[in-house]
Parts: structure tokens; C-alpha cells; sequence
């Protein structure tokens, strides 16, 4: 068997035995039976909540706020990062600034939002458009940076105009870098949102997992965790797959 | 490591000479005072019940040292941090190195830890709940949960990426064990391994922040969640200041200590 | 102190399931204070072959003997420059060439004096604070040779140390290892892919097959010694390089017909 083969074999393995400890051990009876729940009553609780509606609501509130905050990073990100790349004073700048923003617990910002903005979608929203945006800032700068000088001589050979230089070398050059931030910043603003509707909120998967677990409904609560770990696992998945291919052409 | 997300090492300007007059060194001088500004004209144009000035939150923190509430919840976070950071430190450390000894064990679980780093595991915190009751116990082994990620990754990462022709140096030379890991895989490790521990510090304090905004009673996460119940403006914009300040400076102190540690070295890995 | 190559051979046990026959069968003795060069085609083996001598890699067959001493492990007596960059970056250029004395409990002053020595051998002088991170890359492998060569071995083990320079640099590099090797007296194996490099330093060129490695030729280099690479030009370095070359074309070719079709 070949090296990469064993590796596949071993790591979906490994992923089986943790799947299989979910199911085995709350059965064996590690942790007392009604904070544990086996994986197989698990599911069914889920399916069962997705069919009669009740999961609809949430479903709709999280996919939303999460597809309504990514869309306005990719559309702030790309061009900040555009600008910060255009006007390099600006760039240095800001860049201490900018590689310390992660470290911030940016979180702390949401019951500010809150307090400010009232208890809607719009905090949400913002906070993890907040989360999300300068992933997709820096990852776009980089990006344009790091196209290979001989590239920009390519296009000056050829006469091409500013825009020309920038829409059919700069770009093109850039997306698989662009890609990674938008990737960053898909999975930042599910987090983002799903920790706000956990902290505080009326509506959303998030808040299900937490009114679940204040109302002791602990099979809802982990269906809930559930759909937001598959959805989440999926997400990662389907983005890889899509960054393979896209590195695999550069 | 495809790790663009704003983690990387290096800010601007290296020229010690010019730097009194460099232009962009006086602009990040002047950028949070900027900041500070903008606040203040915040404040003034959309009024106290959305904005407290910064004088007005300045003054919430001296009111809380005075009574005591910011040092007894303060006390309570920076507890749960040390007990979850050191959590995160001594797991991610060990376990990273462990699996970046070998090739194999690499290639088999890298995948697995990124997956795990970039799920939304906020949703689990009901699990710690469970296991540890509600408390200091639960927080930091959330936080440690959060934090654990980038500690793990970059030490494993930076042990993987030992080049091979390190080990035949030493093995050519006949160090003993211990001589091999001390002075020359701990060495090339740390570099790696500092990036994790400052990036992870920021999630771990992250991790404690948000896990006292849940069913807690104490913490400054507990205390920003209590302000925005009694719309205590100063108090909310206040907190939110020091927490931002706090992880600015200890990002500050490791990035040092990074620069310190990759000061000679042009190609790190 | 002589080396004495006896029918080594190596199979690795590779990554899937074929293995790969590095080397076939190598004999080879370098008798003492000799510099032998050894060419041939890239992935015949050349490698694997100078650390089965440092006693980094186990043989699969056959044995080596350093002196009169069969090779288990590595040996104090031998000394291996590698042919990747390996000087540690988080050290000086004097605590990098300190760093076997170090560790074998040397005291501070000896160790230094020594060290210094050598530095100055390999003409880093002025440089002995800098970092390697600051150095040119001719300027790291030097560094690593003066690491290699404190410790003072019988046996100089050398794997294309500067594979990653240019031609010109090559030249005058060589010129400054014939003038260090000089002094030390050690018994050098030293394995490079240039012709000239090899035909300039040695006594004698091994040249080795496509894989699984062999002794295919060895050619007897009767250039007289102290030489310097002015020799270059004359007509009895053109008649070697020649010689070398007719045999490592048709060795090289074969690596190539290999790859082309896909078993590379
Ligand atoms: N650790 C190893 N495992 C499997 N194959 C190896 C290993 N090391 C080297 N090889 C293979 O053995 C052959 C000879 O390698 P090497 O000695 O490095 O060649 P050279 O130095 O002449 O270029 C190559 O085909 C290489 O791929
Ligand atoms: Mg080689």
C-alpha cells in the first residue's frame, strides 16, 4: 500500500473511532445518561426536528445572518484589500495593526452592538462581517503582492493598459490568494454568527444549542450542535475541494 | 501553514536610522489617537445612549477599581485565562510535538486539526458545562479547547518541518538524546512554536471572555453582558476598551519576542 | 586513517511497494590522506553511499571499514559536510563552528581558540558574530565545513557542498578547499555532479553509473599537487574532464531514458 493510501486509511479510521466513542460511550454509561446522549438517538431527534419545521426558523435565522455577513465581507474585503495594496504608505500603516487583530477578543464587541444597535439580526451581522473582513483584506493585499514581478513585464511588453494590467494579469494572479481569504472569511462569519446567537439572541441555531440547554431539552440541544457541526464540517469540505482544484491550476 | 488569516509575522520597517522621520512610523504613532478621536466625535454627534465618551468610560473603570467590581471580576477572567493558557500550552506543546515526530502521524492528523480549529466550537460549551459544573473549571478548559488549536498546529508543524539534515548533524556527530532535542530540535522548533503561543494566547483569552458571557456570575465577560442588560453605556464601551488594550499588549510582548527569536533568519520556515 | 568500501549495497524498502536498488555492489578504497572525487548521474546513489560511510544509513549489504574499525554508527574519527543547508541558523558563526567541541565538554577557552583557528582557515574572519541568516550561501557552507573540520577528523566526508553555487564560485571555492584540505591532512571523500570541481580537487574520479549504483570508471588524476584552479586551462585537465565526461554521458543518458519513461 502506498504511503498516501495508508494515511487515508488511517485518518478515516481514526474519524470512525471518534464517531463510534459518541455512539459507545454515553451507552457504557461515562457521564451520567441524561446529559449524554448515543449519536443513534441523536439523529433521529435531528431528523425528526428538521421535518416537523421546528428547525426551520433557526435554520433560516443562522443561514441568513451567515450568508448576509460573508456576502459584505467578500464585497468590503476584496476591495480594501485592493486599496491597501494600491497605496502602500497606507499599507504599512496599518499592517501592525492589522496582524494584531486577531489577537483582540473581538467578541467583546458583540454586547456592545447589541446595546447600540438593539436585539435583531444587525449585531449579528456585524459582528461577524467584523470577524470575517480583514481575513479577506489581508489575504487580497497579500495576494496582489505577491504577483511575480516578470508577470507585470509581460504585460508592459505587451503595451497593455492600466486596467488591462490589473483585470488580466493582476487579478487572475491573485484569486487563488483572494479564494483563501474568502475561505478564511466564510468560516469566520459562521463562527461569528453561531457565537452570538449562542451568547444572546431570539433566533438561530446557536441560540437553540443554549435555550435547550437553560430549558433542559438535551436531545434538542445536541441535534442542534449537531446540524451546526455537519453544516460547519461541510462548509470546510466543499471549500477545500474547491481551493484543490484552484491551486492544482496555478 | 495557509495560515494567512492576519497572523502573519511581519510588520513594517526595519530601518532604525531613518525611522525618526519615515512618515508611515509617525502614522501608526498617530493612528489611535485617531482612533480616539473619531470616538469622541461619535459620542458627541450620536449622543450617551448609543456612544459614552471616552471620558465618561475611562471614568466607569476608575468607578470600577474604586468599588471594587473590575478587580474582583478581572480577577476572576485573568484566573480562568492563566488556568486555561496554561491548559492549552502544556496539551498543544506536547501533543504538536508528538505528532510532528513523525511523518506519518503528520500526514495523518494535520488535516484533522485544522478541521477541528476551524469548527464554530462555541456551540459545545454546554458540553464543559456538563462535565465541570458551572464555574472557573468549565471556562478554562472551554478556553483551553479554543486555544489549544494554534498551539498544537504550529509546534506541530515547525517539529515536521526539522530538516532531516538536522538530525544527521547531530546523529553525525553523536549527541546524546537529550543533547539532539535540546540543542537542536528545540531550537528549531521555537520559532514555530512561538508564532502558536502567541496566536493561541489570543484565542484562549477569547475562548475565556466568551465563556463568561454564558451562564456565568462572575468575569468580565458576566460584567459586559450585565451592561448591556442595564444599558450601562460607560461601562460596556469601558470594558470593551481594556479587554482590547490588554490583548493588544501581550500580542505586543510575544511579537517581540518572535522578532527576537527570527531576527537572523531571513527564510524561516 | 583509509577507507575501505567492501561490496556495499542498499535496497530501500521505499515508500509503496517497490523498492529501490540504490546501490549495487560498491567497492571502493581511499587510502589514506587520498582525496577522491566521485561523479555520477543525480539519484544513482552517491548520497546514500557517503552516509552508509558516515554511518547514518544502515547498508544493506557488505561492509566499510574506517581505519581498522568495521562501521555500526558514526565514528569520531569522521567528519560529513552535508549537501543541504545545515548550519543552525539561531547561532553565530563562532558558536556554530563551537558546536561539536561544545557538546563533547570541551572547555570554553580551548574550544574557542580552536574554533577561531579555523574560521580563520576557511577565511570567515570579521564574520565570527554574524548569523548565517546573514551570510552569502558560500559563505554557510564554509561554515559548516569549519563545524565539520573543528573536531579535527581522520576521514573529510563531503556531499556536493556547494551543489547550489555557480560555476565561477565553484572554482575559487575549490581552490580554497584544496588550500584548507592541505593543512589538515584528512582522507576526503567528496562526491559533486561538476567534472571540473572533481577533476581539480582529487587524485582520483570515481564515476558511478545510473542507479543502482557502481563503480563504472575511475580515472587517476596526475595533475601535480600544490595545484590551484588555473589548471583549468591546460590541455592535460581538458583530456581528463574528457575522459570523465564520455563515461557520465552515457550514465546520464540512461537516468534520462529512465525518467522519459515515467519510472523516475
Ligand atoms: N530514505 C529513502 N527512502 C527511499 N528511497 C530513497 C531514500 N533515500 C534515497 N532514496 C532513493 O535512492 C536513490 C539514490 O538517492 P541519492 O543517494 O540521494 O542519490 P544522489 O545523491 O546520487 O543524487 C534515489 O532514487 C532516491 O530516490
Ligand atoms: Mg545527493
Amino acid at each position: 500500500m502506498s504511503f498516501g493510501a495508508k494515511v487515508r486509511l488511517t485518518r478515516w479510521a481514526v474519524v470512525l473511532a471518534a464517531i463510534a466513542a459518541l455512539e459507545v460511550m454515553p451507552r457504557i454509561g461515562f457521564g451520567d445518561s441524561i446529559t449524554l446522549i448515543p449519536l443513534s438517538e441523536i439523529l433521529p431527534e435531528l431528523f425528526e426536528m428538521i421535518a416537523s419545521g421546528e428547525m426551520t426558523e433557526h435554520l433560516l435565522a443562522t443561514g441568513g445572518a451567515f450568508a448576509l455577513s460573508f456576502l459584505l465581507a467578500a464585497v468590503t474585503g476584496v476591495p480594501l484589500g485592493f486599496l491597501l495594496w494600491r497605496y502602500k504608505p497606507l499599507k504599512r500603516t496599518l499592517d501592525p495593526y492589522l496582524t494584531t487583530y486577531y489577537a483582540i477578543p473581538i467578541f467583546a464587541f458583540y454586547p456592545l452592538l447589541l446595546a447600540v444597535l438593539g436585539f435583531n439580526i444587525w449585531p449579528i451581522v456585524f459582528i461577524a462581517w467584523a470577524w470575517a473582513v480583514v481575513a479577506v483584506v489581508m489575504n487580497t493585499a497579500i495576494g496582489f503582492g505577491e504577483v511575480p514581478q516578470v508577470l507585470t513585464k509581460v504585460g508592459k511588453s505587451m503595451n497593455l493598459s492600466r486596467w488591462q494590467t490589473i483585470s488580466r494579469i493582476f487579478f487572475p494572479a491573485a484569486v487563488p490568494y483572494i479564494f483563501t481569504g474568502l475561505k478564511l472569511g466564510m468560516v469566520y462569519s459562521l463562527i461569528g454568527v453561531i457565537a452570538s446567537e449562542f451568547v444572546l439572541s431570539t433566533r438561530g441555531l446557536g441560540y437553540l444549542v443554549s435555550y435547550s440547554y437553560v430549558n433542559f431539552t438535551t436531545a434538542a440541544m445536541y441535534a442542534a450542535m449537531l446540524l451546526i457541526l455537519a453544516l460547519a464540517i461541510l462548509l470546510n469540505w466543499a471549500l477545500g475541494g474547491i481551493e484543490r482544484r484552484l491551486y492544482g491550476n496555478v | 501553514m495557509s495560515d494567512a488569516a492576519g497572523h502573519a509575522t511581519s510588520p513594517a520597517g526595519s530601518g532604525a536610522r531613518s525611522a525618526r522621520l519615515d512618515p508611515v512610523r509617525i502614522a501608526q504613532v498617530l493612528f489611535p489617537f485617531g482612533l480616539l478621536a473619531l470616538w469622541q466625535v461619535l459620542a458627541v454627534a450620536l449622543g450617551d445612549f448609543f456612544v459614552a465618551a471616552p471620558l465618561a468610560s475611562f471614568g466607569a473603570l476608575v468607578e470600577g477599581v474604586r468599588s471594587g467590581w473590575l478587580g474582583e471580576n478581572g480577577g476572576v477572567t485573568l484566573l480562568a485565562l492563566v488556568y486555561a493558557y496554561g491548559l492549552a500550552v502544556v496539551f498543544g506543546v506536547v501533543i504538536g510535538f508528538l505528532l510532528g515526530l513523525s511523518r506519518f502521524a503528520y500526514a495523518v492528523f494535520e488535516p484533522i486539526v485544522i478541521a477541528l480549529y476551524a469548527l464554530p466550537k462555541v456551540a459545545l460549551y454546554p458540553l464543559f458545562l456538563f462535565a465541570f459544573g458551572l464555574g472557573i473549571s468549565s471556562q478554562a478548559w472551554f478556553a483551553m479547547f479554543f486555544g489549544v488549536f494554534p498551539i498544537l498546529i504550529f509546534t506541530m508543524s515547525g517539529t515536521q518541518n526539522v530538516g532531516e539534515v538536522m538530525f544527521k548533524v547531530g546523529r553525525s556527530l553523536r549527541l546524546s538524546r537529550f543533547q539532539l532535542f535540546r540543542s537542536v530540535v528545540f531550537p528549531s522548533i521555537l520559532p514555530s512554536m512561538v508564532a502558536g503561543l502567541r496566536i493561541g494566547f489570543g484565542v484562549t483569552f477569547l475562548g475565556v471572555v466568551l465563556s463568561q458571557m454564558f451562564a456565568a456570575k462572575s468575569g468580565l465577560g458576566f460584567v459586559l453582558i450585565q451592561s448591556v442588560e442595564l444599558h450601562d453605556m460607560p461601562q460596556l464601551y469601558g470594558l470593551v476598551v481594556l479587554l482590547t488594550l490588554f490583548a493588544f499588549v501581550i500580542n505586543g510582548a510575544f511579537m517581540l519576542w518572535e522578532r527576537r527569536l527570527t531576527r537572523h533568519r531571513p527564510e524561516t520556515g | 586513517m583509509h577507507i575501505q568500501i567492501k561490496d556495499v549495497r542498499k535496497v530501500f524498502e521505499g515508500r509503496g511497494d517497490e523498492k529501490v536498488e540504490a546501490l549495487s555492489g560498491i567497492d571502493l578504497t581511499v587510502s589514506e590522506n587520498e582525496f577522491v572525487a566521485i561523479v555520477g548521474p543525480s539519484g544513482c546513489g552517491k548520497s546514500t553511499l557517503l552516509e552508509i560511510v558516515a554511518g547514518l544509513t544502515e547498508p544493506s549489504g557488505g561492509e566499510v571499514l574506517i581505519g581498522r574499525d568495521p562501521i555500526n554508527g558514526p565514528h569520531p574519527e569522521v567528519g560529513i559536510v552535508f549537501q543541504q543547508e545545515s548550519t543552525f541558523p539561531w547561532r553565530t558563526v563562532l558558536e556554530n563552528v563551537e558546536f561539536g567541541l561544545e557538546m563533547h565538554g570541551v572547555g570554553k577557552k580551548e574550544r574557542r581558540e580552536r574554533s577561531l583557528e579555523l574560521i580563520e582557515l576557511v577565511g570567515l574572519q570579521g564574520f565570527e558574530g554574524r548569523y548565517p541568516g546573514e551570510l552569502s550561501g558560500g559563505m554557510r557552507q564554509r561554515v559548516a565545513i569549519a563545524r565539520t573540520l573543528v573536531m579535527d577528523p581522520g576521514v573529510l566526508l563531503m556531499d556536493e557542498p556547494f551543489g547550489a553555487l555557480d560555476e565561477q564560485t565553484r572554482l575559487i571555492l575549490g581552490d580554497e578547499l584544496l588550500r584548507i584540505w592541505s593543512r589538515t591532512e584528512a582522507t576526503a571523500l567528496f562526491i559533486t555532479h561538476s567534472i571540473e570541481e572533481a577533476t581539480l580537487l582529487s587524485d582520483r574520479v570515481v564515476v558511478m553509473s545510473a542507479r543502482p549504483g557502481t563503480t563504472r570508471k575511475v580515472v587517476e588524476v596526475d595533475l601535480e599537487r600544490p595545484r590551484d584552479s588555473s589548471v583549468v586551462s591546460t590541455p592535460e585537465f581538458g583530456r581528463l574532464t574528457g575522459e570523465i565526461w564520455e563515461v557520465l554521458r552515457e550514465e546520464s543518458m540512461k537516468t534520462l531514458k529512465g525518467q522519459e519513461r515515467g519510472g523516475s
